[in-house]
């Protein structure tokens, strides 16, 4: 005869190893052991801050705290919704910025100033080579020293 | 009494740079300085680089 552990005796259920396979339809149960473990021993303050991170993950046989949807616009555990997350159809947390904030039309500060550009870069890298130049007009009387690398040092004299 | 001329060594990183430049052209110097810069097994293999990095074809 085949007893059914897990209906209607509550409690976690820690599976043996290898982990027991879940029988189907209504007699599934979990099979990853997985039990929300409540943080203590750690410095004033982390204990909280783990335990937080651990509820932010949802088990199916615990009730998540936090802001939660309901229906179909309701976010996945991958999206977040613990505790500390902002719901995606929340107000906005910014009330005085422009949604446009940040790009180069409508209200609000701007786009960044871009980075150098290649060209500019390329001058900067040019100038630090140039630093080597001493050096490399002594290497273009080394004996046996191709007459590429010559008009190679000729051109960076005259960059 | 003068004092001898050091000799250009093969395999050098100058002589990677050189090939290097001389193979992409001169406004591609800072691009042959960092490509000298890897480390190379070979010569062969900077120039096997080089020209598979430089032989492309617009169809």
């Amino acid at each position: 005869m085949v007893r059914l552990v897990a209906e209607g005796q509550g409690g976690p259920r820690t599976p043996r190893n290898p982990a027991p396979v879940s029988a189907p339809g209504s007699m599934s149960r979990r099979t990853d052991g997985q039990v929300m473990s409540q943080m203590t021993g750690m410095p004033y303050g982390e204990n909280a801050d783990f335990n937080d991170m651990q509820s932010s993950a949802p088990m199916s046989a615990t009730n998540v705290q936090g802001p939660r949807l309901k229906g179909r616009g309701a976010p996945s555990a991958g999206m977040g919704g613990g505790p500390s997350s902002t719901p995606l159809f929340s107000e906005t947390q910014r009330p005085e910025e422009p949604v446009t904030s940040g790009s180069n039309f409508g209200p609000g500060a701007g786009a960044p100033e871009p980075k150098q550009t290649y060209g500019q870069q390329n001058n900067v890298d040019l100038e630090n080579i140039k630093r080597y130049l001493p050096d490399l007009m002594q290497a273009a009387t080394f004996s046996d020293a191709p007459s590429s690398f010559k008009a190679l040092v000729s051109f960076l004299r005259n960059v | 009494m003068a004092s001898k001329q050091p000799a250009w060594r093969e395999d050098s990183f100058l002589d990677y740079f050189n090939e290097a430049a001389t193979q992409l052209g001169y406004s591609q110097i800072t691009l042959a300085w960092g490509i000298a810069s890897s480390d190379w097994s070979s010569k062969e293999d900077l120039r096997s680089f080089l020209k598979s990095l430089t032989n492309t074809e617009v169809i």
